[in-house]
């Protein structure tokens, strides 16, 4: 395998695939890095080899992605899955994972394209089994199969909460309740954006039509509840629950929850981009301009990682970035790429016209992070929220102080689950914005290796810092 | 616009030795202000291994050593936090006879000076000690009451304790000027915060030869940054510190089983930007030595690696002293990455060199004057 690439893509989702197609299409040499066994990312799993039946429950909303993958396996780009991509240095060296064995390989450029995942929000007894983020479910029918047993709770806010309550609904999955948490006052401040939503009408319909799905289905439908908690022993037992007519409590084996989607910056943080805070949707994002260009001469953030828009907006954001790169490498002229750069640029905004609607109708809601001192933060190194609390009560400041004095977000996962939450409970007690803050550093190996493949890794003949 | 704060003692960043400083200070009745650039020091003083050790120092830093450890397991008292000392020892190997034939010399001459600290260990009790080492090995050198702490809950403890004592800390003021007039020193912070006071001291560890700079001192401290791994939680196989002559390896075994893994290997350093990178080629040697000498780590998961930066001076001492030409200003850092251990001690003899009186230890071969000697 050629070890100095023009194009090295880490995530073979929407924005990374439209990379690898759009730019070996220009001749560009292009190596797909995915830590999934087939191209296809959160969206698309296993689209390859979905059955009709599985393309039906899922919709078009996955049966989109089919096309894309056909497109992928038919260029020139080289595919490698189950690779697991553990640094990214900033003189534009990968080190990636395959069966144990690690490998230092260096691109002149790198498209990081690793997508978005569930925001990982703490409540009362979030660790007990049972308790699942809703996305898992949809991605375990997607790779294997598998439907959850019922009866099933389903909390929280947002577009894909719902539309995990269709695919289970089609599934045939005894649903007891689904609990919204959107607050009320979401409405009010997202109508004046709804003007520039109506450009997009198809997407207003199908988020209107989810809803009507829901309510037609019979389904326990509760708004605008809050606090809600797992209860159990062992096991999930039951879920309880405010509404405005006070506590209520529903049996459940499987509670599925799902807090919004927030950008994977395990890398973006872990290579040192400069990171903003979004004040709607409450997540850090790398800074990029509108190829995905990063400041850092070759580093390059593609798709949800870069910004939650979702898949479409996803694939577009792929091209673009497949076309700075492909202008700067003189693989097309400028007058192609200028052409091309603005009809995807028209493609996205028209995409993206609904957006400022949707995220502030889902803002979430206020009190996400205002949970009891026992609950677990950090799960890894089992590190409540009180004994956070009490590190800011002794002066800790930073999350990255308090990571060293009570060890959240040191464990296996370097606060991957918790590094939001820390940072919402510190700006909480402390009165300031999250955005004020630093994020948890995040180290290589950004997924943990053992000593002895990191003893054996071949190494590249120079090293860059 | 900006009200000019005096204080009687300036103490430039708020890293272990500038908050133990502040501490005795402040303890001694004086008015102290502590000026850190960061909201919290997260260099080398938060970030280091936690090692305590005696063992194996520079002779010319024993005495010191020895002090600070009889203050360490007194922390609860001085500080209000044990800072997670855990005295387990310290061993070091002699992987053939040539080292130990070295290790038997060095016994000889820190007896020589009175201490009895290290003791010479048999190849058998090297053995029974750390079982899991399966190099070579001729014997070794132990000090039983060395061991390891946590430096963010050190650094924690002292800076607040100090600021109990009456310290006044100042956070996010780099300090950018330092003059000295008439009436005293006067400070400037990068955003314009002024202050002004009697004494200076430069507490600013790797950056000590900027600090030292502004006053026209030349000190001849270097930022290094020096990587550092750690593993997932492992059941209990090790006690005591290890090091291994003339390898590149320092090992432990924390408290929570989390094994960290050292021995001074490089990582990328940008001087300006005070960021660290790993040189993943570097690492790698560290991981290739771990598994030659300790193979139950093999299956050991790395959960990360990262770097502190270091001030360390041309001969690895640190600079104790007092300025030639700014007589005032004090000079304590380039403790060329083993201040940790000392810290509780600097504190107790900075405070009284910078009070006139005589410190209870000699400070003398950490003058300024040794490097200009060398030079001759």
């Amino acid at each position: 395998m050629d070890r100095v690439r023009d194009i090295i893509i880490i995530g073979a989702g929407p924005a990374g695939l439209s990379a690898a197609v759009t730019a070996s299409g220009y001749g560009l040499d292009v190596l797909v890095l995915d830590e999934q066994p087939s191209p296809g990312g959160q969206l698309y799993r296993n689209i390859e080899r979905a059955d009709q039946d599985t393309l039906k429950i899922l919709g078009p909303d996955y049966s989109k992605g089919l096309a894309l993958v056909e497109k992928f396996r038919k260029s020139a780009a080289e595919y490698i899955g189950n690779a697991i991509v553990w640094r990214i240095d900033p003189g534009s060296n990968v080190c990636f994972s395959t069966d144990s064995q690690s490998m230092e390989i260096s691109g002149k450029n790198i498209i990081i394209a690793i997508g978005a995942k569930e925001r990982p929000v703490p409540f009362s007894s979030w660790t007990l089994p049972g308790v699942m983020g809703a996305g898992a479910v949809d991605a375990n029918f997607k790779s294997s199969g598998t439907i959850p047993d019922g009866p099933v709770v389903l909390a929280g806010s947002g577009p894909l909460l719902l539309s995990v309550v269709g695919h289970m609904v089609s599934l045939g999955v005894e649903i007891s309740a689904v609990l919204d948490t959107t607050p009320r006052g979401n409405i009010l401040s997202a109508l004046p954006l709804l003007p520039g939503a109506l450009r997009r009408t198809d997407y207003l319909l199908k988020g209107v039509g989810m809803l009507l799905n829901l309510k037609r289905s019979g389904i326990n439908y509760f708004k605008n509840i809050t606090d809600y908690k797992a209860n159990g022993k062992d096991w999930l037992e039951s879920v309880s629950f405010k509404t405005k007519n006070g506590s209520q409590h529903i049996d459940a084996e499987l509670l599925l929850v799902h807090e919004g989607i927030v950008p994977r910056c395990d890398f973006t943080q872990q290579i040192g981009l400069k990171h903003l805070w979004d004040p709607v949707q409450r997540y850090w994002y790398p800074e990029t301009n509108v190829f995905g260009g990063t400041g850092m001469n070759g580093i390059y953030v593609a798709g949800d990682g870069a910004f939650v828009h979702g898949g479409i907006p996803a694939t577009f954001k792929g091209s673009l970035t497949a076309l700075d790169i492909a202008g700067r490498l003189n693989a097309l002229s400028s007058a192609e790429k200028t052409d091309d750069v603005v009809k995807t640029v028209k493609k996205l905004s028209s995409e993206l016209a609904p957006r400022p609607f949707v995220d502030a109708l889902y803002k979430p809601r206020m009190d996400l992070y205002n949970i009891n001192d026992e609950t677990l933060v950090c799960r890894c190194e089992e590190v409540t929220a009180g004994s956070i609390r009490q590190a800011i009560l002794e002066g800790c400041q930073e999350p990255n102080e308090i990571k060293t004095i009570t060890r959240c977000g040191m464990g296996h996962c370097q606060g991957r689950m918790c590094g939001i939450a820390l940072a919402e409970i510190i700006a909480e007690n402390l009165e300031l914005d999250p955005g004020d803050l630093r994020p948890l550093n995040i180290r290589p190996p950004v997924r943990n290796i053992s000593l002895s493949e990191l003893s054996r890794v071949t190494l590249l003949e120079a090293a860059t810092p | 616009m900006n009200n000019v704060k005096s204080a009687d003692i300036i103490i430039v960043g708020a890293g272990l030795m500038g908050a133990s400083i502040a501490l005795f200070l402040s303890r001694a009745g004086k008015k102290v202000f502590l000026l850190e650039k960061e909201i919290s020091p997260c260099h080398a003083s938060a970030v280091n291994a936690g090692g305590l050790r005696r063992l194996n120092r520079a002779l010319e830093e024993i005495p010191i050593s020895v002090a600070a450890m009889e203050m360490w397991p007194q922390l609860p008292e001085i500080v209000g936090s044990d800072c997670g000392f855990q005295p387990v020892g310290q061993v070091r190997i002699a992987p053939d006879e040539k080292s130990m034939a070295l290790f038997k010399k060095r016994v000889e001459e820190v007896e020589a000076l009175g201490f009895f600290h290290e003791e010479l260990i048999s190849s058998v009790e090297i053995k029974q000690l750390v079982p899991a080492y399966t190099g070579s090995c001729k014997g070794g050198i132990v000090t039983r009451s060395d061991g390891h702490a946590l430096p963010a809950q050190a650094l924690r403890a002292f800076f607040n304790t100090a600021c109990s004592a009456g310290t006044e800390p100042f956070t996010r003021c780099k300090v950018v000027d330092i003059s000295r007039g008439k009436e005293g020193f006067t400070v400037v912070a990068e955003d314009g915060r002024l202050f002004t006071s009697e004494v200076v001291i430069n507490c600013a560890g790797a950056w000590g030869k900027n600090i030292a700079a502004l006053l026209d001192d030349q000190l001849p401290i270097e930022p290094v940054a020096l990587s550092m791994m750690v593993t997932a939680r492992m059941k209990r196989f090790i006690h005591p510190v290890i090091g291994v002559h003339g390898r590149k390896l320092s090992f432990k075994q924390m408290a929570n089983g989390t094994v960290v893994i050292g021995g001074a290997h490089k990582a990328f350093l940008d001087k300006e930007k005070e960021k660290t990178t790993i040189n993943i080629s570097e690492v790698k040697k560290s991981a290739e030595t771990v598994m030659k000498y300790f193979p139950i780590m093999e299956k050991a998961s790395i959960v990360r690696c990262w770097a502190g930066i270091e001030g360390v001076t041309s001969d690895g001492l640190p600079v104790i002293d007092q300025s030639q030409i700014t007589p005032g200003l004090f000079h304590v850092c380039g403790f060329s990455a083993h201040g940790f251990q000392l810290s509780p001690m600097i504190g107790r003899l900075v405070s009284s060199l910078v009070l006139g009186k005589k410190p209870e230890l000699s400070l003398d071969a950490f003058s300024m004057n040794r490097f200009n000697r060398h030079e001759q």
